[in-house]
């Protein structure tokens, strides 16, 4: 199946041809009254009679299987003309994209070519590259559910044609029921494995409203964790999975606790946790406003959870919260969850014309002080970079899958606290369709030149409050108060704006702080409102920079001497005779 | 039993039964199925909507004639019916009735009069 082949069909005609069954069928149904009036009177006897009534029963059968085969074409079309509409929808979409980005999509293999000279720009190459990847996943994934629902109405139709349905049924409305349960299709056509945002966003808008719903309700694991379903279905089905997921968890505990301790020992506080973590959940969604589970994992270590508050599907603005050390749904969801809801009161009052989401991504294994205990210098401590570089592709394809599902982009920032800070710069490497990346009291972006990330030039923002140790730690790269192309945002008190000083590490997303406000003024896009850093460098802040300063020197004498070396080379080498070099 | 109303209900049947065969005769669902080929050129359902609507277009007509044939037959049975009935009606009148029914052979014989 092609690009060429999907364009030819056309189902506005099938759904005319589905009408038309529609109504043969009818016609058909409402000669019952005949066929009633056709059978032969009870008190009419004999061998002839016996006759009759035998004759009028298979006559009745007969056209009884024909109105439920009617009735089951006309509902496998009706489903097929839906599933075909809907790939349409989303390959018209995709190609209509393609043309007005300067891609070209041959109609014959499927190919997405970028038509336009490589960018200077690597971000922009990199935006390239994603919308290309999007195009083509679209336009895979528009063939696959047409394709798919060919075959499938096929299949019914071949059925009809045999004549293996068996209807059981007497009366002829009895017979259009019965028709249209055995065409309705189960859902053969589960989410693709291993693709990405934009495959399983356009495998989602190829099933049918009714489909989707039973997705939802029937196989919530389909969609519950899956980056490119839209928000409101990941939601649905994640309630639905909570209360199967709880049980599981208990059912487990009661398992283990029935082993000896040292078969046991930890993992039942483990599950504990998760227990506890999915109370925490089911209290905040309970809390008012809207909120939305976008994800739930208890697979991991800890127990992932992606939260939001506001509809994330249509929000103007969407901002991705990622917390660090110690943070976990069971300790610290119900306050990040707050802290959520002051942020987006505070991005209301700035910008009250557009609409704000906010989502509190716990979809890694933030490091905890057991790791650090265990191993200071295992891959569990949160001096280890390694939890933050497992867990960034998963952020990335969160962030890449909002834009995916929905129909226009938002404008998206990404905000990480301490080693969430690190989290999301190495998320920010791989292409997400950021439009903000904002680091609170982060030891290090993951880079030394901001050019590896891929957040527009001048959206970069650090934020770091006084006497805060970690951001001055320097851990894992440079910090991000001394690298070029980070915007340094204030932490400071603004009495004439009513804002209120942080200090240390922790307090960042306090309520009516200089820092708040700055996250919101990204958050929402207001550039104008943000207040840049007034504070003075401190001891430690001096001391990174010398460090740095002298690391810069260090590399300088190198390449210096490395270029005296090269020339003292070339100058001897030109003192020998010709022949001998 | 009423014997007038089992034949004309037989023929009202029969008369039903070629009304069901007529408008089953002007219901052309094959054609709604042949249309999906220009729906969906080159398709898997293509081939076989058409395959289906040519063995519905043959089962519908088939029908029709057998429903017609029925009802024609249940007509012919109502007749028949009617006739039976009025052959017995009429063969009945030409019988005379019993000189002697069965019940008063024993008050004659106990010493009654005989006509």
């Amino acid at each position: 199946m092609n690009v060429a082949g999907l364009l030819a069909w056309r189902a506005e005609l099938l759904e005319e041809s589905v009408t038309g069954l529609v109504v043969s069928g009818r016609r058909l149904v409402d000669l019952q009254d005949e066929i009633d009036l056709g059978a032969v009177p009870p008190d009419w006897v004999g061998g002839d009679a016996e006759a009759a009534r035998h004759n009028h029963g298979l006559l009745v059968g007969e056209l009884v299987d024909l109105v439920a085969e009617v009735s089951a074409a006309s509902r496998a079309l009706a489903q097929a003309a839906d599933s075909i509409a809907r790939a349409r929808g989303v390959l018209d979409d995709a190609l209509q994209v393609a043309a007005h980005s300067g891609f070209m999509v041959d109609s014959r293999s499927n190919a997405v070519r970028d038509v336009r000279p490589p960018s200077e720009d690597p971000h922009q190459r990199a935006d390239r590259d994603r919308l290309r990847t999007e195009i083509a996943d679209h336009v895979e994934q528009s063939l696959r559910t047409a394709r798919h629902a060919d075959l499938e109405v096929a299949v019914v139709l071949d059925q009809l044609l045999r004549g293996t349905f068996d209807v059981g049924a007497r009366r002829l409305q009895d017979a259009v029921t019965a028709g249209a349960d055995l065409a309705t299709r189960p859902i053969r056509l589960p989410p693709p494995v291993s693709a990405g945002p934009g495959d399983q966003f356009a495998w989602w808008q190829g099933l049918t409203g009714e489909e989707q719903q039973r997705v939802v309700d029937d196989f919530p694991g389909w969609v519950g964790n899956v980056d490119g379903v839209p928000a409101w279905a990941r939601d649905a089905a994640n309630r639905n999975r909570l209360p199967d997921l709880r049980a599981a968890l208990v059912a487990e505990v009661v398992r283990l606790s029935r082993r000896p301790f040292g078969l046991r020992e930890g993992r039942i506080d483990g599950l504990l946790k998760k227990i506890s973590g999915l109370d925490r959940v089911l209290a905040a969604l309970r809390r008012p406003g809207t909120r939305q589970l976008l994800a739930l994992d208890a697979n991991s270590r800890e127990l992932h959870v992606v939260l939001a508050q506001g509809d994330v599907d249509t929000a103007d603005n969407v901002t991705v919260l990622t917390h660090g050390f110690t943070s976990s749904v069971d300790d610290t969801l119900l306050r990040a969850d707050d802290e959520m809801t002051h942020l987006r009161d505070r991005a209301d009052a700035l910008d009250p014309a557009t609409t704000h989401a906010t989502v509190l991504w716990m979809g890694y294994d933030a490091p905890q002080i057991d790791g650090l205990l265990a191993d200071p210098f295992g891959s569990e401590s949160v001096l280890s970079d390694d939890l933050a570089r497992a867990a960034a592709p998963g952020l990335a394809a969160y962030l890449n899958g909002i834009d995916a599902s929905r129909g226009e982009d938002p404008h998206l920032t990404n905000a990480g606290h301490s080693y969430g800070g690190l989290t999301a710069g190495l998320s920010a490497q791989d292409s997400t369709g950021l439009d903000e990346l904002v680091v609170l009291g982060a030891p290090s972006l993951g880079v030394d030149d901001v050019g590896d990330l891929d957040v527009p030039a001048g959206h970069l923002y650090s934020v770091e409050a006084d006497h805060d140790l970690v951001a001055d730690s320097g851990f894992f790269g440079p910090d991000p108060t001394h690298l070029e192309g980070v915007r340094q945002l204030d932490t400071a008190a603004h009495d004439d704006l009513g804002l209120g000083e942080v200090t240390g590490h922790t307090s960042y997303f306090t309520d009516a702080s200089t820092s708040q406000h700055n996250l919101a003024a990204v958050a929402t896009g207001q550039h104008d409102l943000l207040i840049d850093t007034t504070r003075e460098p401190e001891v430690t802040d001096e001391l990174r920079h010398l460090l740095q300063h002298g690391q810069d020197l260090v590399g300088e004498v190198d390449a210096t001497l490395a270029g005296l070396g090269d020339r003292m080379r070339d100058e001897a080498l030109d003192l020998l005779p010709r022949r001998w070099r | 039993m009423d014997i007038e109303v089992v034949p004309d209900r037989v023929r009202l049947a029969g008369q039903a039964m070629g009304e069901a065969a007529y408008g089953v005769g002007r219901v052309t669902p094959y054609d709604d199925l042949s249309e999906v080929g220009t729906a969906l050129p080159g398709s898997t359902t293509a081939a076989a909507a058409e395959a289906l609507a040519a063995r519905w277009r043959v089962a519908m007509a088939n029908w029709a004639r057998a429903t017609e044939v029925h009802g024609e037959a249940l007509a012919v049975g109502a007749e028949d019916y009617r006739a039976l009935e009025s052959a017995v009606v009429g063969l009945l009148a030409l019988t005379p009735p019993n000189p002697r029914p069965i019940h008063h052979r024993d008050s004659r014989a106990a010493g009654g009069a005989a006509a």
